[in-house]
């Protein structure tokens, strides 16, 4: 006769090495999209009229400085690296301008496509640096795409080409998904074309 | 940037893979376990300082999580990728172990009633007591038991179907 103990050994067994995919960071990043919606919805209609206005809202924060408008926001970290969030696409010459204030060489671009239509640049012949990879760390969520900047380890000269694209999702009408094209490149990216 | 509560890091090392075994008994997917304690969990560090002093975080992340039903977190694994960013360094690429349990146990918990599931996936899962359990289900504490009881009755049957043809470990 099995008793009731081993029902529920066997059980916790079976299940002992299903474990959770997402680390603490992506959780944490969630709940922080989580909290600020909740902040920033009461004012909204203020910062859509700043905005409509071309003002870009100055927040402060104390310390790091943070740039942010409905559709984005930049922020300086203690650390030197930049954190960008793109919650909409708004305004791309004001990011890019905010990113170098902020000490990022940028130029972004933002793409809506359609349906089907797949996102993407051409190739430009432009010499790319390989260090991509340690100077930008992303985050990708359905509601805004969050990126780590590390402008210290761009070698110079270089420019990080940031161009993200929107399209309708194919499983929810009322939602879209993401893509984006980084690139570091020496000098001034050329605009991105498909 | 915005401070890290305190001690969530901590709460989600813990506790996280507990509660995704208890979903994954309630709802039976390994993925959509996945991404209802994955939001559920950010929901608790959204609200961390309220969800601290709960009696039992760990039911209020179950209990949420089987309250959920969005596709944020599914979304997120089919994300189209970054140009020029490594393999490695993709998101999805990071995402998770695909460990599902034997099919035939997530089969006899599959046919016990959802509330027979939710009471083994607190009492035994969470090791949470009756009275606690009750409460985070909203039913009586006697109720507990017999669900219990019930539930243990038909997986000891699917054990001991399933031990005629190997040894119970």
């Amino acid at each position: 006769m099995i008793t009731d103990d081993e029902v529920y050994g066997h059980l916790r067994d079976e299940l002992a090495p299903v474990r959770m995919g997402p680390d603490v960071a992506a959780v944490s990043a969630r709940g922080r999209t989580l909290r600020r919606r909740r902040r920033v919805a009461p004012a909204a209609g203020l910062a859509v009229a700043a905005v409509a206005a071309g003002l870009i809202l100055g927040i402060p924060t104390g310390t790091p400085p943070r740039m942010e408008s409905v559709a984005w926001s930049v922020e300086s970290q203690p650390d030197g690296s930049v954190t960008l969030t793109v919650r909409q696409l708004q305004d791309p010459e004001g990011l890019s301008g905010t990113l170098r204030k902020a000490g990022v060489p940028a130029k972004v671009e933002f793409k809506r496509l359609g349906p089907g239509e797949a996102g993407g640049c051409a190739e430009t012949g432009q010499v790319r640096s390989p260090k991509l990879p340690r100077v930008v760390s992303p985050e990708w969520g359905a509601d805004e795409q969050r990126m780590t900047i590390r402008p210290d380890l761009m070698p110079p000269g270089t420019t990080l080409h940031i161009v993200i694209f929107q399209m309708p999702d194919p499983k929810d009408p009322a939602g879209h998904d993401w893509s984006a094209h980084l690139s570091l490149v020496e000098g001034e990216p050329m605009p991105c074309t498909p | 940037m915005e401070q890290e509560p305190g001690d969530f890091a901590a709460f989600y090392q813990a506790a996280g893979d507990h509660c995704l075994r208890a979903v994954l008994v309630v709802v039976g997917d390994r993925h959509l376990a996945e991404d209802l304690v994955a939001e559920a969990f950010a929901r608790a560090w959204s609200s961390w300082s309220k969800v601290a002093q709960h009696p039992a975080p760990v039911a209020w992340v179950v209990r949420t999580a089987l309250n959920t039903r969005i596709s944020w977190w599914r979304r997120r694994r089919r994300e189209v990728h970054t140009a020029d960013v490594p393999e490695r360094d993709r998101p999805d690429q990071a995402v998770t172990s695909e460990t599902v349990p034997d099919a035939r146990l997530m089969a006899a918990l599959k046919a016990l009633p959802k509330r027979q599931r939710e009471v083994v996936a607190l009492r035994v899962l969470l090791d949470l007591d009756a009275e606690t359990t009750a409460r985070t289900l909203g039913i009586a504490t006697g109720t507990v038991g017999a669900h219990l009881s019930r539930a243990t009755r038909a997986l000891r049957i699917h054990l001991g179907t399933a031990t005629e043809q190997e040894p119970l470990r």
